[in-house]
């Protein structure tokens, strides 16, 4: 058993947990990266498509080339980078333990960043009935086997919902030689980002049905079809409209969930709409010490965004170690209102003088609004310009530290409609 | 294996789910050769794996049936056999959850029974003992039965442990065998032919449990039918926000015992089961009314139960001996000697299971098979590490000797290469994906082997040599994969 | 005059543009929120671009290895599959270098395929 000790150790080696050791380290932390996989990257590896990038370097890259420039400047930093390293418990007093092919290896760390990511929802969580041969198949584990284990999961495939991954999963297919029937989509709209249905879909002329849902996969051995529905508004299928589609795989993109398991164990409590940790506006969890960021604390829609977060979360994390990072004086509460599910962070304290940043997302499509921030009915952000808001986009909204001054009550966010 | 033509066993059991291998675990105490034929390409995959795990303690069953007689028989002997065959076993004991005079009246009518059956520490308690006892059980509840001696087993791998243990003294397994005829010859011993080899024995325990009917018409026996009882069954999150700690069912009715909230032996939960008599034997496709049902049931229970905690619905077929009252059907034929049935092991099957094999054992030395102790019988068997079992300083001795235990493969269940590895080089080994997961718990757990299937799936055509496209998800004609993309 | 709709795909804003085509010449764009999406418009009226991306074998003398490959500027969607083609067929034998030309002139279009990661053997 070897222990060791760092300023900052960071769990997990994908994007949020590279940008966020730089950033760590940047404050002078000594830091540790503990990554499960064998190499660096997390899932930016198999993410070979373009679109990554526009923000953080005004450039459209590929996942691998966008993971490939954190992990060059990861390699150029002192910062020990453990692979085939898997954290099986973190304490509150964040004591971290793993194991690698050497034996059990044990952390003290001044502060913890969690940076896990998130995993799929699968056909288990989403309940649907009928054989339950092989062939079905997360769109990102299809995306493993195609781009990197150089396996075809199958010959003729229906994708169920239209989140970013199974977008990406029909033009894969298609590319590669297998057929794609179909996405359907539950929901009245479309999961994913508009420029992939675009990209994904239509260049292709792979159909998008709406309002429509597998009812039954059929197979007992493998997949040979699944029969599938439109939906009424309570997304409960149509009688009599059903039918009956052959396939030998189906991909499943119904969503993404922040994996937390560890941060349970370490006692963090978790926001039941994100799945994430509540934290506070330095990322910080309601466990002092320990910091969260990136997917494993709300699922992000472009990965440019994880990148900022991360590097907010390293430097606080950094400060947090060294005794720096200064203790909120006093918490508001930031809460989600009408249209708008969660807002990350979940606290903040108005009186520190910064600008406030307040993420969110909505639960259903809005054609135009604003977002508005109040405190206490009194309002301390409008947004200019009117816009759409789509449950696929995550907003970003800065509050001035001017506006916060003398709030008391809990910020509360919502979209105000325009008509 | 292969089969020897010339050699005539004693006794050869067909079915290897959990009443065959409890027989073949059972009658390897002795001096025979036995032999135990399955068609699929594992054992415990009608029935036994698709069960919920309770090992009811008998406080259920209406006394005088060969139920009310077995299945407390069968559960007393589990936590011995647990040690003997290193099986995990949880203790949870049951709650019968009464919300009306009328159940309060079934309660005190199941203590009753549970008293002629002979079934110890069963208890009617009061509605502030159950709240007690478990907090997040509905507060309708006027009060229950507690069964205090409940335990929870995985019948899965109860059957790999009776099986190892009858491997290791002598008995022959054959996998992939599926009986296609059965005969009679002069001698007064059985022909069995399979699609793959013929075996003759003396006697035959028929447990091919939904098929039983199937197997003995072949042998011209026509005494009883049988139909599957199918049932709908959910697993839930390890993580369940409103846990529970004892197994816990409504009052039953005649024909089942209601949809149970069961924490299993490894910390999830299941919810279980619907059940609707079907004709189609092969049907084991899951319903989304059934999931209804259940979700219903189990918040009946728990009303605050969470239905996102639901990883995994599935379904499973239990074999009913038709115009038998529910009970089993286990004598040797009244036309056929020395052909005795293991039939309609209905619930409780797993919990009667051993109780069953010596019942079977008792009828074959009954039918005159000569029963001698087994010179050099072992009565162990190990299982293989639980790696998230063990302390740190074991999980650093066995990285020393193998480094794949320091490779976690399945995340969820924290399951390591070491283990997937030993599990299909164990006496019975995994051939499958499936079996894989059965064995080793990897891809069972939340992401239900969205992370781990493709490793598992290269760790299986290493150690069985052959190519990816040849790995079987489950059945015979499964392939996961179709070959490379590009060549 | 006419004017066309389009859904800008240079970044997740996904502008939805309003363009006026004149002389079959785009002569205005209205509905972006950057001066990509002018030229988003004029190519995606002129001749739709697309980045190209795959993968590419690289023989290891054990398993293959799949090396992820992009087109270094879009490309015409037209040529899509012919471009694929030449990605399929092509063999590496040797590491490469992220940002390697793999494929000089793919399908006629004066574009490099390129790495997209650094892979040693």
């Amino acid at each position: 058993m070897k222990t060791y000790q760092y300023d900052v150790v960071v769990v997990g080696g994908g994007p949020a947990g590279l940008a966020a050791a730089l950033s760590a380290k940047k404050q002078g932390a000594s830091v540790a990266i503990l990554e499960r996989n064998g190499e660096l990257g997390g899932i930016l590896e198999q993410c070979i498509h373009a679109g990554f990038g526009l923000h953080v370097f005004k450039e459209e890259l590929t996942g691998p080339e966008y993971a490939e420039r954190f992990i060059d400047q990861v390699a150029d930093q002192d910062i020990d980078v453990f692979l085939n390293t898997m954290v099986l418990d973190i304490t509150p007093d964040r004591h971290v333990s793993a194991i690698c092919g050497e034996g059990v290896l044990h952390f003290e760390a001044g502060a913890v960043i969690l940076a896990m990511g998130c995993r799929e929802r699968t056909r288990g969580a989403i309940r649907i009935p009928g054989d339950r041969g092989a062939g079905v198949f997360t769109a990102g584990i299809a995306q493993r086997y195609i781009n990197l284990e150089n396996m075809k999961p199958g010959n003729r495939a229906v994708i169920l919902g239209s989140g970013d991954i199974g977008l990406i999963m029909a033009r894969r297919l298609t590319l590669e030689g297998i057929e794609v029937e179909g996405v359907y989509e539950i929901m009245p709209y479309p999961n994913g980002l508009y420029r992939n249905i675009i990209n994904c879909l239509d260049d292709f002329g792979i159909p998008l049905h709406l309002s429509t849902t597998i009812t039954r996969i059929n197979g007992k051995d493998r997949v040979h079809s699944v029969e599938v529905a439109e939906v009424d508004a309570n997304r409960r299928p149509i009688p009599g409209t059903e039918r009956e589609i052959e396939c030998d795989t189906v991909l499943l993109s119904v969503g993404l969930i922040p994996e937390n398991e560890l941060s349970r164990k370490a006692g963090v409590p978790l926001d039941p709409v994100t799945k994430g940790p509540v934290v506070d506006e330095n990322l910080e969890t309601k466990v002092p010490g320990i910091f969260a960021c990136g997917n494993v604390l709300h699922v992000h829609d472009v990965v440019d965004y994880v990148t900022a977060e991360a590097q907010e979360a390293g430097e606080k994390a950094a400060l947090y170690a060294k005794n720096a990072l200064k203790p909120a004086a006093k918490q508001l509460a930031v809460k989600a209102e009408g249209a708008v599910r969660y807002t990350v962070p979940g606290f903040v304290d108005p009186g520190d003088g910064t600008d406030k940043q307040i993420k969110f997302r909505v639960g259903a499509p809005i054609e135009s609004g604003v977002t508005v921030v109040s405190s206490g009915g009194q309002e301390i952000y409008r947004e200019k310009k009117a816009h759409r808001f789509l449950p696929s986009n995550m907003e970003i909204h800065t509050v001035a530290c001017d506006a916060l001054k003398g709030c008391t009550a809990p910020l509360t966010v919502r979209v105000e409609i325009q008509e | 294996m292969k089969a020897d033509n010339q050699k005539i066993y004693d006794v050869i059991v067909i079915g290897g789910g959990i009443t065959g291998t409890g027989v073949i675990h059972e009658l390897a105490k002795y001096d025979i050769d036995v032999a135990l034929l399955e068609r699929k390409n594992d054992i415990g995959m009608g029935a036994t794996k698709g069960n919920g795990g309770v090992v009811h303690p008998g406080y259920d069953p209406h006394p005088g049936t060969l139920k009310a007689k077995l299945n407390p028989r069968g559960a007393r002997m589990y936590p011995q056999l647990a040690k003997d065959l290193d099986f995990n076993i949880r203790h949870t004991g049951t709650l019968v959850v009464a919300y009306s005079e009328k159940d309060l009246k079934k309660v005190d009518e199941l203590c009753d029974n549970a008293r002629i059956n002979g079934v110890e520490q069963v208890e009617r308690i009061d509605a502030a003992q159950l709240q007690n006892r478990e907090p997040n059980i509905n507060k309708k509840a006027l009060g229950a039965l507690l069964a205090h001696t409940t335990t929870m087993i995985d019948p899965f791998e109860v059957a790999v442990a009776f099986s190892e243990n009858a491997i290791v003294n002598g008995t022959d397994i054959f996998l992939e065998s599926e009986v296609r005829g059965i005969s009679k010859d002069e001698d007064g011993n059985f022909t069995i032919q399979t699609n793959r080899d013929t075996y003759r024995t003396r006697y035959i325990v028929d447990a091919a449990g939904i098929y039983a009917d199937d197997v003995a018409a072949m042998a011209g026996i026509h005494e009883y039918k049988i139909q599957g009882r199918h049932g709908n069954l959910c697993v839930v999150d390890k993580n369940l926000p409103t846990p529970i700690h004892t197994v816990m069912f409504p009052c039953p009715s005649p024909d089942t015992k209601g949809i149970a909230l069961i924490p299993m032996a490894h910390g999830n939960y299941i919810i279980g089961s619907t059940a609707t008599m079907r004709t189609d034997k092969e049907d084991t496709s899951n319903d989304a009314e059934g999931i209804q049902d259940l979700l219903n049931g189990a918040h009946h229970l728990i009303p605050g139960f969470d239905d996102g905690s639901v990883i995994r619905t599935f379904a499973g077929q239990r074999p009913v001996a038709l115009d038998n009252d529910n009970d089993f059907w286990i004598c040797e034929s009244e036309t056929v000697p020395h052909f005795i049935h293991a039939a309609g092991i209905q619930s409780p099957g797993a919990a009667s299971s051993p109780g069953i094999a010596e019942y079977v054992r008792d009828l074959l030395a009954d039918a005159g098979l000569d029963l001698k102790p087994r010179p050099g019988y072992n009565k162990y068997r190990k299982a293989p590490v639980d790696f998230s079992e063990c302390s740190d300083e074991e999980k650093d001795q066995i990285i020393a000797q193998d480094p794949r235990y320091g490779q976690i493969v399945c995340r969820c269940e924290t399951v390591t290469e070491g283990e997937i590895v030993a599990a299909i080089h164990q006496t019975l080994g995994a051939r499958t994906v499936e079996g894989v997961k059965r064995r080793t718990r990897a891809g069972m757990g939340r992401c239900q082997s969205g992370f781990c299937q493709f490793k598992v799936m290269r760790i299986l055509a290493r150690e069985l040599g052959i190519p990816e496209e040849e790995v079987k998800f489950e059945e015979d004609h499964s392939p996961v994969l179709f070959g490379p993309v590009k060549r | 005059m006419k004017k066309v709709k389009m859904s800008c795909t240079t970044c997740p804003n996904s502008c939805e543009l309003l363009a006026t085509v004149d002389n079959d010449q785009v002569v205005a764009v209205e509905g972006n929120l950057c001066k990509r999406g002018v030229d988003f418009a004029e190519n995606e009226w002129r001749c739709p671009v697309r980045t190209l991306t795959s993968t590419m074998i690289l023989d290891t003398g054990a398993k293959a290895v799949l090396v992820p490959v992009r087109s270094a500027k879009p490309i015409p969607k037209a040529v899509m599959q012919e471009a694929m083609a030449a990605i399929q067929a092509k063999h590496l034998h040797h590491p490469v270098k992220i940002g390697e030309a793999l494929i000089d002139n793919v399908a006629g279009t004066g574009v490099a395929i390129v790495a997209a990661k650094t892979v040693r053997m």
